[in-house]
Order: C-alpha cells, then sequence, then structure tokens
C-alpha cells in the first residue's frame, strides 16, 4: 500500500468522523461555548473548586459528587475551571462520536457517520447535558472506546494504553462507574487474560464512591423517590422511549420535539437500521452475548423503575445501594453498543442493496443528518435550554473573605432550598452553586422538589439545621446552628425569602451576606468524621490516586513514543 | 434513463432530508420555545417537573 493510500485510508477511518462529531458538538453546544460557566440543573462548575471534606465525600451528606468534584478541585489547579468546563462539554461529544466510529471502524463511511450522529445526536445525550449529568455524559462517551479495549483483551492482545485513563474519566459518579465498569467487564473479562487486573482497576477508579456511599449506607436506605425519578415516556410510551435512549424523568428538559411525531420518526429511524443489521452482526460479532446482555441489562433497569417504582422503592429500604438506580434511565448507556453495532451493520446492508453512486451518496447524506432531522432542536444549546453565564464579581470577593477568618464552624447557606434560578443565568435552574465558591464545607437544604412533590434530603445535618432554623427568633437560630457546629451564615437575597440568623457582619454587599455567628460555650467546632470512616476513606483515595499516577505515567510514555516515531519518519 | 432517474431521485430525497434537517435546526433555534422560571420571588425552585 502506498503512503498516499495509506494517509488516505486513515483519513476516512478516523479524521471524517471525529470532525463530523465535532461539528455536531459544536452544533449542539452553540451558545454553551461563550464565555461564562454553563450552569443547569445538577452542572455546577466554578472558577477554582476547593478540595474540602464535602469533595471527598466525608461530609455529613450523601457523596453524590464523588469523585467528580474531586477531579474537578485538583485539575482546575492546572486548567481554569471554566477552560475544563468546555474541554469535558467538547470532549463527552467528540469522544463520543469518535468511539462510535472506532467500535464499526470495519464498516463503511457512511455507516461510521451515521453512527457518529445516532451517538452524539441522541435524546440521551441532549436530555443529560441539559440535566447537567456531565460525568454521565462522559460515562456515555467512553462506553465504545471500553468495548474496543475489552474486545481487543478478550481477542488476547494488549490492553491499549488509553483504556485505564478512558476508564477513569467514564467513572466519575456512581452511575457512571456502574456503567463504564459493567461494559469494561462484560467484553473484557476473559480467563486466562489477568481479569483479577482488571476487576481491580475496575474496583480502584470506583472506590471513593463506593467506600464514602457505604459509610453513609444509612441514609441512602432512606432515599426514596423511584416513582418520581422512573423513565417516563415522551410521545412514546416509557418503554419505546428508552428503545430510543430517551425517557428522562424530568420532563423540562426534554426537547419539545420529542414531545411529537419526530419522537416516533426517531424510533423508526433507529429500529429499521437495527434490525436491518441485526442478522449481519449477529452472524460477525463473536461477542454478541456480552453486547446483548448489556443492552437487555440497561433497558430492563430502565423499564423496571417505570413499571414498578413502588416495589423499587420499598426495596430501597433494605437494599442501600438500590436508590443508586432511582433515575433508571441513568443507565441506558449501556444500550449503545448494541445500537451502534447494528445500526452501522444496518447501514451497509441497506446501502448494498442500492446500485450506483448517487443513491448511495443520498443514503449515506440521508442517515448522517437523520438524526439531527428528528431532533432539531437539539442544537444551539438545545434551543436556548443551556447557555453560559458569569458569575458575580462579588460572589468571589465573599469566598476570599470567608477564606481569610479563623472562627470555627462550617457554613449554613440561605434562603433554605437547594436550587435557585439566578436572574443572572437567564433564570435556568441549577443547583445553588455557592457552596462550591466556598472554602469551607457547607450545609444546604437537600430537600428536592419535583413537580409539587418533595423528596426529603438524606443529610440529618442538614434535617437539623432546617429545626434550627424554625426557631423563634434570629439569636434562637443562630445558638441552634452553633450547637451544629455551623459557625457562618451565607445569604443570597437575590435568591428570594430566608430566615434570619443573628451573627456579626463578615461581608456585604447588598446581594450577598456573610456572618460569622455569635460564640456559643457548648458549640461544636464542625462535623466529626468517625476514624473508621477516615481509615477507610483513606484507603480508597489511595487506591484511586494510585490508578490515575499508572494512566497518567502510561498516557505520557505513549506520547514520548508517538512523538519518537513521528521523529523518526520525519528523519526517514 | 433509469441512470437519470435514480440521480434525480437522490438528489430530491438526499437534498430535501438535508435542507430540511437545516430548516428544522434553524428554526427551533430562533424560535426559543425554552420557558426558564421568570421570577425568583420564590426561594424553592423546582429540581424538576413530572408532569
Amino acid at each position: 500500500m502506498s503512503e498516499r493510500q495509506r494517509v488516505n485510508d486513515r483519513v476516512s477511518e478516523r479524521v471524517v468522523p471525529t470532525v463530523w462529531a465535532g461539528v455536531l458538538a459544536v452544533l449542539m453546544l452553540g451558545p454553551a461555548l461563550g464565555p461564562g460557566f454553563v450552569l443547569t440543573y445538577d452542572m455546577v462548575w466554578v472558577p477554582d473548586l476547593t478540595l474540602t471534606r464535602d469533595v471527598l465525600g466525608l461530609g455529613s451528606g450523601l457523596p453524590r459528587a464523588v469523585p467528580s468534584d474531586a477531579v474537578v478541585a485538583v485539575l482546575d489547579e492546572v486548567v481554569p475551571g471554566l477552560a475544563l468546563q468546555k474541554l469535558v462539554l467538547v470532549g463527552a461529544l467528540v469522544a463520543a462520536g469518535a468511539g462510535a466510529a472506532e467500535l464499526v471502524r470495519d464498516r463503511s463511511l457512511p455507516a461510521r457517520l451515521a453512527v457518529v450522529s445516532l451517538t452524539v445526536w441522541s435524546p440521551y445525550a441532549a436530555e443529560r447535558l441539559w440535566m447537567g449529568h456531565w460525568p454521565m455524559l462522559l460515562a456515555y462517551a467512553a462506553v465504545p472506546w471500553l468495548v474496543v479495549a475489552g474486545r481487543r483483551r478478550a481477542a488476547g492482545g494488549p490492553s491499549p494504553v488509553w483504556m485505564l485513563p478512558v476508564l477513569i474519566a467514564g467513572s466519575l459518579s456512581a452511575s457512571a462507574g456502574l456503567v463504564a465498569g459493567a461494559v469494561l467487564l462484560a467484553t473484557g473479562l476473559r480467563p486466562g487474560r489477568r481479569p483479577g487486573l482488571l476487576v481491580a482497576a475496575v474496583a480502584a477508579v470506583n472506590a471513593p464512591w463506593l467506600v464514602t456511599g457505604l459509610t453513609h449506607s444509612s441514609q441512602a436506605a432512606a432515599a426514596s423517590g423511584f416513582e418520581v425519578f422512573a423513565l417516563r415516556g415522551d410521545a412514546l410510551p416509557a418503554p419505546l422511549a428508552a428503545l430510543s435512549l430517551a425517557g428522562i424523568w424530568n420532563t423540562s428538559v426534554v426537547p419539545a420535539s420529542r414531545d411529537g411525531w419526530l419522537a416516533w420518526a426517531a424510533l423508526a429511524l433507529l429500529v429499521t437500521l437495527a434490525v436491518a443489521g441485526l442478522r449481519r452482526w449477529w452472524t460477525n460479532d463473536e461477542q454478541r452475548i456480552p453486547i446483548l446482555g448489556l443492552w437487555a441489562t440497561g433497558l430492563g433497569l430502565a423499564v423496571a423503575g417505570w413499571a414498578a417504582p413502588q416495589a423499587l422503592d420499598a426495596l430501597a429500604q433494605e437494599v442501600p445501594g438500590l436508590a443508586l438506580i432511582r433515575d433508571s434511565s441513568r443507565l441506558l448507556p449501556l444500550c449503545l453498543p448494541l445500537l451502534i453495532l447494528t445500526a452501522a451493520a444496518g447501514v451497509d446492508a441497506l446501502g448494498e442493496r442500492l446500485r450506483g453512486t448517487a443513491p448511495r451518496w443520498a443514503a449515506a447524506v440521508v442517515v448522517a443528518v437523520a438524526p439531527v432531522a428528528v431532533l432539531p432542536d437539539a442544537a444551539w444549546g438545545l434551543a436556548g435550554g443551556i447557555g453560559a453565564a458569569d458569575y458575580p464579581a462579588q460572589w468571589q470577593h465573599a469566598g476570599s473573605t470567608l477564606a481569610q477568618e479563623s472562627a470555627p464552624g462550617d457554613v449554613l447557606v440561605l434562603p433554605w432550598s437547594a436550587y435557585r434560578a439566578p436572574a443572572w443565568n437567564a433564570h435556568r435552574p441549577v443547583l445553588d452553586p455557592l457552596p462550591r465558591m466556598l472554602p469551607r464545607p457547607s450545609v444546604t437544604d437537600g430537600d428536592l422538589v419535583i413537580g409539587g412533590t418533595t423528596i426529603p434530603g438524606e443529610d440529618r445535618r442538614a434535617s437539623s439545621a432546617a429545626e434550627a432554623l424554625t426557631a423563634a427568633d434570629p439569636q434562637a437560630r443562630a445558638s441552634a446552628l452553633r450547637r451544629l457546629g455551623i459557625g457562618y451564615a451565607i445569604t443570597d437575597r437575590t435568591a428570594g425569602e430566608a430566615p434570619r440568623v443573628a451573627g456579626e457582619v463578615v461581608f456585604d454587599d447588598g446581594g450577598l451576606l456573610l456572618q460569622r455567628l455569635p460564640e456559643e460555650s457548648d458549640a461544636v467546632t464542625g462535623h466529626a468524621t468517625h476514624p473508621a470512616t477516615l481509615v477507610a476513606a483513606t484507603g480508597a483515595w489511595a487506591a484511586y490516586v494510585l490508578v490515575w499516577l499508572v494512566a497518567t505515567t502510561s498516557t505520557v510514555l505513549l506520547l514520548i513514543s508517538m512523538a519518537r516515531r513521528r521523529t523518526a519518519r520525519v528523519r526517514d | 434513463m433509469g441512470n437519470i432517474i435514480a440521480i434525480v431521485a437522490s438528489i430530491l430525497v438526499g437534498g430535501g432530508v438535508a435542507a430540511a434537517t437545516v430548516v428544522g435546526v434553524v428554526s427551533s433555534s430562533t424560535d426559543n420555545t425554552v420557558k426558564n422560571p421568570p421570577t425568583v420571588s420564590e426561594s424553592t425552585i423546582q429540581y424538576g417537573t413530572s408532569d
């Protein structure tokens, strides 16, 4: 093969699908790529996240953002938080598309472009982006790559150097870790292929949330809400929505087109391609059972949350970890490998029936743009659903002021509600970012209000703080809070009514009010972590850091080796 | 003759889908249907809706 032919093949194999994924990513994110942070529902990024006890999962609340927040807190010391967030959002979508194309590398270019579109421009990617579940987006992006890595291992080849970094990136939350771990183990775990090493790697990347979650297991058992968080249908009945990788519980983040006939068109497109390619895939894939198993597990869990929410709610009281799957459609990326593999085979099967260049080109265009055509309002920041916003300057000033304070205690954040819709964020709902701007652990309301239903938070310290706030006067509230180890209160006056607490004003710009609560003789200095918890969490984080070190070292060595090879080629 | 019909049909189908996609994307982006909470006077902001 000539050098020119090799270059052409490489462009066709990798560059074109990756560029197409990049185009789709930019089109979907649109204004969210502008200056400012993307703040939407659970997506809260700040300029410089402090590595506090909460971030490490050692606070009083359930460790929901472990290890994602800790990773961001460390990485934003090297790359500014703003740039890091853009990198994560664009990178997740591009990697998802490029991974899909890589998974079906032996298929035609139209087939690879079609799966890039189906993967990047999917209801799952759009809805989870809007919901702010960025660790799930990374897990979604990691899935095809982990299948590729797992297949190489299972086939007897060496594990790709990028396998560990991809596993780490795809396991930044509990649900994400479950998805990434399941995919890698299902496809890569084979006797005689050092299965122990693979299991150890998966366990280590999931250790932080697993261990800190176990130390909060009694709180996790109190978690409920399977009915509210269950898979939900849009224009399609819930199980059919799940087939199209849609069905998020929050109807506020569902693109409007999913409520009309376009949802049926999207399902028809996906089913047509998958059915057309099913036989071809089944006869050619040695890993059909694991791939089918992953699909059945993802779909089964999603549908179970919809079919039997009350039974699962009851079961979750006995089985702490079960609450992890209450947002049951979150695990739908497990279905992705089968959809990619069958759809690509379907495009090729249908393409072979066409005669002549023009019909084939037309078919290629149709399958590449059809996923966009049936979900047009995922474009340009989800038609205004997400955007970029700057924090008010005084937020940083309040954080800096608090950093200089020496009185003991954590910070209470008021008004007493978990979510905000700030004017400076175009009134987009977002988990209150203020606690993440503060250099100390905070106590916030953990209750979730969904369509008039309140799902109680699990943090007992927050419940005690809520009770303290019901005291008769500001002085009594401050005293009660002080006895909970709360030394400061910060009130965002622009976010609505808040109960007043007595305290010395440390910072006040009219919008934010930071107060130091009065000293109390029987006050505690903060939330105390049990020594056994501390030892277990330290072990988990040590294992996690070790995996990071191995992944970083191997990546650097790979880059050096690639650079050397390139230099040698140029010399030749 | 068959070839010409195939080419014309291909241009119509491929071009039609591509054009419909562009129109859909542009109109969705310009006709912003997303309604964020108009007021923050209530301090309890909903995490989501399930209706």
